[in-house]
């Protein structure tokens, strides 16, 4: 997949300490376009913390991380957004009070922080609803629609900020098998609109079916790097996160 | 059908619009023959009303839709007031340029509170505070906000404008202010103030600056304060600091709003009249008690309806669906308990 293409996003001996405590130590991986990279690895690992970093929310302590060859070190969430990195969050994050329309259409309005040419805001609200399959909720009070459709809402908002780079974190947490097919079939559709996605999820049956490649990470370290066939047979990956009983049954 | 939702979308958000400001068209009609029914008791009793409005609609900018609840917003009309009177005493300058200069002057100095930002909640209400008391000791104490005369404790100000005029300059001011406030909300600023008030984080995360935002939520709430402080120079007749930034002019923009409801276009608006009908209704009535029945009121609906009049008034249209949900046939009833 990866072949010698130029990278989309580079993350380099990236580091983050808390005080004494160390989350992530010199993880390295890359993700190129049109790719999406399942990220895993036990509660605890460090997967949460690489989003924040990529995303801004928190600083490096060491590395690197670049997106399209340029830096986001030194870049606000917002900047990060803006040049086409954009994450959703393990707990659904709604704006109450809004309408499915409005809570997707605040990240239309802020796409490339209003900067980019393109399509009207509203344009890319209506086309995000349509991609999420939540286009009859527009009118509907975000709080009120069930958590299946939140997590499309999460989507389609991430969709409608114009990622090149699409980071879901634990999108199908608590949805049932229906609704987490669904989801999975729209980030298919996401993909094929030419968005990359790191796809970080503890439900292996959805990571080795829609990554291409799979990265695993524990107790802050990156232990394996590579298709999801080869990692699902390495006895580190299986000793540290997946089990005797899981490694049988591939 | 995406093109039918998006011309749905534009046409509701059009058509919210209209409604907002047919809603004000009326608001101001119903109000402009108040002078012609009303003694000069009552039309002065309206334009306290009415400045309330005004004060509370620009609080709730950044208090209510930015979710900062500054307690130092008194400073910006006193601030404002002080430029109307000595614009006018010392200057010689008509009300409507004082006007302009109360708000730009307000609106820039809000600029200097840019670092407070970086707090949040009560570390940010606790700096507000402490900004007004800082200008209340400076103002006391400066040459130039005293007066003209060395013995002077403030600036009177002498105007040739009838009670009349007074009214309609701030039923004016009171109806644009409302007025730019609908607009603001429904710009890309009040969406991305209605996101970091529920989440700066998230905010952040989908390509807001947050902190550009909330300046200008600030500025905003900033310069009204400043205009309206303007012109109540000359109404009142007599600007000093004990006049114009008693605290009481910041409670009552913070009372008004949350008691209307906070974070919503009517709301301070409703607030404001609610609570200056209270006010009037208890000291006319219950002279004594006065403070006690304002106080009562105002703990009640904060604890009882923290959303303000606007959300009681919501909460109570919204339990007809739930009445009609009564009438489901009982085999659905079953179904749904087994």
């Amino acid at each position: 997949m990866s072949g010698a293409r130029t990278p989309l996003l580079e993350v380099e001996h990236a580091s983050r300490n808390f005080g004494g405590v160390v989350a992530l130590r010199d993880v390295s991986f890359q993700v190129f376009p049109d790719e999406v990279v399942g990220l895993i690895g036990p509660n605890g690992a460090g997967k949460t913390t690489l989003f924040n970093l990529i995303s801004g929310l928190l600083p490096l302590s060491g590395g690197d991380i670049r997106l399209q060859g340029q830096s986001l070190s030194q870049l606000r969430p917002d900047q990060i957004c803006a040049r086409g990195a954009v994450r959703t969050f393990q707990a659904a994050s709604l704006l109450g009070n809004m309408t499915v329309w409005d809570n997707v259409h605040v990240a239309s309005l802020f796409r490339g922080n209003g900067g980019r040419a393109g399509p009207s805001a509203a344009a890319c609200t209506a086309d995000a609803l349509r991609l999420c399959e939540i286009e009859h909720l527009a009118d509907m009070a975000a709080e009120q629609v069930t958590v299946g459709d939140q997590k499309r809402i999460e989507i389609a908002r991430a969709v409608a900020s114009g990622p090149r780079l699409l980071m879901t974190d634990e999108i199908l947490a608590g949805l049932n098998p229906t609704d987490g097919a669904q989801i999975l079939e729209i980030l298919r559709k996401v993909r094929r609109q030419g968005i990359s996605i790191i796809f970080v999820e503890h439900d292996m049956r959805s990571v080795m079916s829609l990554s291409d490649r799979v990265v695993v990470i524990a107790q802050g370290l990156k232990i394996a790097d590579g298709p999801p066939s080869e990692v699902a047979r390495s006895p580190e990956v299986i000793s540290v996160y997946l089990g005797g009983r899981y490694a049988q049954g591939v | 059908m995406m093109r039918s939702l998006l011309d749905r979308s534009g046409s509701t958000g059009a058509a919210r619009l209209r409604i907002q400001f047919a809603w004000l068209a009326l608001f101001a009609l119903a109000l402009m023959p108040l002078p012609f029914l009303l003694n000069d008791y009552w039309i002065r009793v309206a334009v306290f009303v009415l400045i309330n409005i005004g004060l509370a609609s620009a609080w709730n900018v950044i208090g209510g839709f930015a979710g900062y609840a500054s307690f130092g917003h008194g400073v910006f009309f006193g601030l404002g007031a002080f430029v109307g009177a000595i614009g006018i005493v010392r200057y010689g300058l008509p009300l409507p340029v004082v006007m302009i200069g109360g708000g730009l002057v307000t609106g820039v100095l809000a600029l200097l509170f840019t670092p407070i930002f970086k707090q949040r909640g009560l570390y940010f209400a606790l700096s507000s505070l402490a900004v007004l008391l800082i200008f209340d000791n400076v103002l006391q104490r400066w040459s130039v906000t005293r007066g003209l005369r060395q013995y002077d404790v403030g600036w009177s100000v002498e105007t040739s404008l009838s009670l009349d005029a007074f009214y309609y300059t701030f039923l004016g001011l009171t109806v644009v202010l409302i007025g730019s406030v609908i607009l603001l909300a429904r710009s890309r600023i009040g969406y991305a103030l209605h996101a970091l008030r529920r989440d700066e984080v998230l905010a952040s995360s989908i390509g807001i600056r947050v902190l550009k935002y909330k300046v200008i939520a600030f500025v905003f709430s900033a310069a009204w304060p400043g205009v309206l402080g303007a012109a109540f120079a000359p109404f009142i007749s007599f600007v000093s600091v004990q006049s114009v930034l008693d605290m009481k002019f910041t409670l009552n923009m913070i009372l008004a709003t949350l008691f209307g409801g906070a974070g919503t276009v009517i709301g301070p608006v409703v607030g404001a009249i609610a609570l200056s009908v209270i006010d009037q209704l208890t000291w006319g009535n219950f002279l004594e008690y006065h403070r006690l029945i304002f106080g009562a009121l105002i703990v009640a609906i904060t604890t009882f309806a923290p959303g303000g009049l606007v959300s009681l008034f919501r909460s109570f249209t919204r339990r007809a669906p739930k009445a009609l949900a009564e009438t489901t046939p009982p085999i659905v009833k079953i179904k749904v308990g087994s």
